[in-house]
C-alpha cells in the first residue's frame, strides 16, 4: 500500500453515516453537509435553466417543430417542469451525455493495456507463467508465483465460479441509483481470481450464493472502457 | 543468527494516553489529535518531549508530526499499512532501542475520521492496481471491502448470522462496563439483525462506529523500564506480515494465513502459548474481524470461531476477555483503530480499567489487520 505520509488510510473512507444511524443521533450533524446544500444548489440552478431552456424553446418555436403539449401556460410561469418537457438536444448533445458515465473508470498502465485493449475486443485476456503453467491476474511482467519473466498473455474462456460476494444497500457516488448490487469475486476457470459485478440475477442472497457457475459478459460501460462483468452461467 | 527472542521483555511501554475527548471532535486537525495524544502520553511517562528521540506514526508522515511537535528525533519509522500500523511500530521501536539507534519512542495516532478536519483525500488513483481492478465495481470503503472474504467463511465453514451477530453482543456488552464508550446501551441479536442492511451479510450493528480521536505510546529499554510513574508494560512477542491491498488478491477467503503468520512470530518470540493469554484485543473493524483473528492465532480451530463467540466465550464471565473497552464496534473507531487496542490492553495490565477490569491479569494479546486484511500484526503484551 503506497504511502507518501499525505495520503488517508483506506479505511479512512468509512462513512459518517453509519455512525449516525448507530445512535450518534444527539451529536451535533458533522459538518460535511454543505455536500448536499451544494447538491440542491446544483440541481435548482439546473431546473432553472432547464425551465428557461424549455420557455425559449416553445416561445421561439425555433427549436422544436412539435413543441411538447405538456408544457403549460406557456406565457406564464411554470411551477414545474413536465416530465417529458425536454429541450431537444443539440448536435452532439446526445453522445455527451452519454458520455457522463458518473461511476470510477480504470485508467491502464503499460503492464495492464492488453487486459483492458482485449476487453473492448471482448476477450478476457490474463497472463499464464511458461515455466511453472500458472494463469495470474492482474497483469504483471513476470509471473507473482515463481517470478519468472517468461510470461504470455492468453485468453481466459470467461467462465469461472462466484467465490465470494457482498451485496451492497448504500446509495454512494455514481452507483447510488444501482443498490442493491453484487460486487463479487469471481474464480476463473484458469485459476485467478479477480473482483467484478455479478449482473443479470436479483441482488439477493436468496438468488445468491458462492460456489455458483458463472460467465463473463462484456460491459462497455464508454468508448474506452469496457469492464468485465459476469452472470450466471447459461 | 538474530533471533527476535533475544529482545522478548527488553522494552517496555511507559507511557500511553488517548486524547482526552473521543467521538466528534471539529475543532481538532488530524494533526492536532496526534500532538494531543503525543503531549499526553509523553505526560503519563512524567517525560518531556524534548526527551523524545525516535518517532513512529501512520497516517501523517513522521515529518508532519515531527514539525508539529517541534522535535528532531534520531530515528524515525512511518509505516502505514491501516490500522494495525501501530502495532508494528510498537515491534519495529523494540527493534530500534535494542539496536540503540534511540532511546526513547513516541509513537503516535491521531485521526479526524468523523469530521475530517485537517485531512488528505483519498489515496486510490485511477490506474493504481485498486483503482483498475476494484473501484470500477463499486467498492465504498471498508463496507464493501472489509467484508468481501466473509461469505467464504460462511459457506465453507456454516458460519451464521447469528454467530456474527454475537461478536456484536458481546463486545456492547463490554462497553456497558467503559463509560468513555460511544455506545453503551445494551444489545440483543435480532437488535443486530434487524439493523439496517449495509452491505450484505452485514447489518448496520455488525459496523464498527466512525469518531475522531487519537492515542499514543512511550517505549524505553528494559534498563529505565522501572524509573517511570507507572509500572512498565513489557513486549513480549510481535509478528507482522502484508499480503495485499487489494481485498480481491486475498490468497484464502476463509482462513487469514498473514495474520497467522503474525501471531506465530509473536507467540515464538514471547516463547509462550495460547493458555498463557488473559485477555485480547482483536481489532474489530466488523463483526466477523475477531472471528478471523481468533482462528489466525490458533486460539481455535479454522473454521470454530462462530460458535465460540456464540457461546459468548470472549464476552465479561467468559474464558477469554475481548475488546474489553468496547472495541472498534462500541467503543470508538477513528479509522486506524489499532492504537486504541494497544492503549485498553495497557490499561488492563497497569490494573487501571475501572470497571471492566480483568481479574489476575499478566498477559495481553493484542492483534488487527491493516488496511482490507491486507497486513496483519500481533504484539504479546506483559506487566510481569
Amino acid at each position: 500500500m503506497s504511502n507518501d505520509g499525505w495520503e488517508y488510510s483506506e479505511e479512512g473512507d468509512l462513512d459518517p453515516d453509519l455512525t449516525d444511524e448507530a445512535g450518534y443521533g444527539e451529536w451535533q450533524q458533522p459538518d460535511r453537509r454543505w455536500a448536499g446544500s451544494l447538491f440542491r444548489i446544483v440541481t435548482t440552478l439546473l431546473l432553472i435553466a432547464l425551465i428557461g431552456s424549455v420557455l425559449v424553446s416553445v416561445l421561439s418555436g425555433r427549436r422544436s417543430s412539435s413543441p411538447p403539449e405538456q408544457v403549460p401556460n406557456p406565457g406564464g410561469r411554470l411551477a414545474r417542469p413536465a416530465p417529458t418537457a425536454f429541450p431537444e438536444l443539440r448536435p452532439g448533445q446526445a453522445e455527451e451525455l452519454m458520455a457522463d458515465y458518473n461511476k470510477p473508470l480504470p485508467q491502464a498502465t503499460p503492464e495492464t493495456q492488453e487486459f483492458w485493449d482485449g476487453l473492448k475486443r471482448a476477450e478476457l485476456r490474463i497472463q499464464q507463467c511458461q515455466d511453472c503453467q500458472q494463469h495470474y491476474f492482474y497483469p504483471r511482467p513476470f509471473c507473482p508465483h515463481c517470478h519468472s519473466t517468461n510470461v504470455e498473455w492468453v485468453t481466459a474462456s470467461g467462465k469461472g465460479t462466484l467465490e465470494t460476494f457482498v451485496i451492497n444497500h448504500r446509495a454512494m457516488g455514481g452507483f447510488a441509483d444501482e443498490v442493491p448490487y453484487v460486487i463479487a469475486v469471481v474464480t476463473l476457470e484458469e485459476g485467478p481470481r479477480m473482483m467484478t459485478n455479478l449482473v443479470n440475477i436479483e441482488a439477493d442472497p436468496e438468488h445468491v450464493a458462492a460456489d455458483m457457475a458463472v460467465e463473463i459478459v462484456y460491459d462497455a460501460v464508454t468508448d474506452e472502457v469496457t469492464l468485465p462483468k459476469f452472470q450466471p452461467a447459461s | 543468527m538474530p533471533d527476535s527472542r533475544s529482545i522478548s521483555h527488553k522494552v517496555a511501554i511507559v507511557g500511553a494516553a488517548e486524547t482526552e475527548e473521543l467521538g466528534q471532535l471539529p475543532d481538532r486537525s488530524m494533526l492536532q489529535l496526534h500532538a494531543e495524544s503525543a503531549l499526553r502520553a509523553v505526560a503519563d511517562a512524567g517525560l518531556s518531549m524534548s526527551d523524545i528521540d525516535g518517532v513512529a506514526t501512520a497516517g501523517a508522515s513522521p515529518a508532519a508530526l515531527t514539525e508539529y511537535l517541534g522535535i528532531a528525533p534520531r530515528w524515525a519509522d512511518g509505516t502505514s499499512v491501516g490500522g494495525g500500523s501501530f502495532l508494528m511500530h510498537v515491534g519495529h521501536a523494540a527493534a530500534a532501542i535494542a539496536a540503540g539507534y534511540c532511546d526513547t519512542v513516541l509513537i503516535t495516532h491521531g485521526e479526524s475520521g468523523r469530521s475530517r478536519v485537517g485531512v488528505g483525500g483519498p489515496a486510490r488513483g485511477p490506474a493504481t492496481p485498486s483503482g483498475q481492478f476494484e473501484a470500477p465495481y463499486g467498492v465504498f470503503g471498508p463496507p464493501t471491502m472489509f467484508s468481501i472474504p466473509v461469505v467464504r467463511h460462511m459457506t465453507d465453514y456454516g458460519t451464521t448470522h447469528e454467530q456474527l451477530a454475537a461478536v456484536s453482543v458481546a463486545t456492547r456488552q463490554w462497553a456497558s462496563k467503559n463509560p468513555r464508550a460511544a455506545m453503551q446501551d445494551p444489545i440483543t441479536i435480532d437488535d443486530v439483525l434487524n439493523s439496517r442492511m449495509i452491505c450484505y451479510p452485514f447489518h448496520l450493528l455488525n459496523c464498527c462506529l466512525v469518531t475522531d480521536g487519537g492515542g499514543a505510546l512511550v517505549l524505553v529499554s528494559e534498563e529505565r523500564a522501572n524509573d517511570f510513574p507507572k509500572k512498565p508494560v513489557w513486549l513480549l512477542g510481535r509478528g507482522e506480515s502484508v499480503q495485499h491491498t487489494n481485498v480481491s488478491m486475498m490468497r484464502d477467503f476463509s482462513f487469514w494465513d498473514h495474520g497467522a503468520l503474525s501471531g506465530q512470530e509473536a507467540f515464538r518470540m514471547a516463547d509462550v502459548d495460547q493458555s498463557a493469554i488473559d485477555h485480547a484485543m482483536f481489532y474489530d473493524a466488523f463483526s466477523h474481524t475477531p472471528m478471523y483473528a481468533l482462528e489466525a492465532l490458533g486460539f481455535v480451530d479454522r473454521g470454530e470461531s462462530g460458535p465460540w463467540f456464540e457461546e459468548m466465550r470472549g464476552a465479561p464471565g467468559g474464558e477469554l476477555p475481548m475488546n474489553t473497552n468496547g472495541g472498534g464496534l462500541s467503543y470508538t473507531h477513528t479509522g486506524m483503530y489499532g492504537m486504541f487496542a494497544i492503549q485498553e490492553a495497557v490499561a488492563q495490565l497497569r490494573l487501571e480499567a475501572d470497571g471492566r477490569q480483568v481479574d489476575d491479569i499478566e498477559t495481553s494479546v493484542v492483534h488487527a489487520p491493516g488496511g482490507m486484511f491486507s497486513a496483519a500484526a500481533t504484539l504479546i503484551l506483559g506487566n510481569q
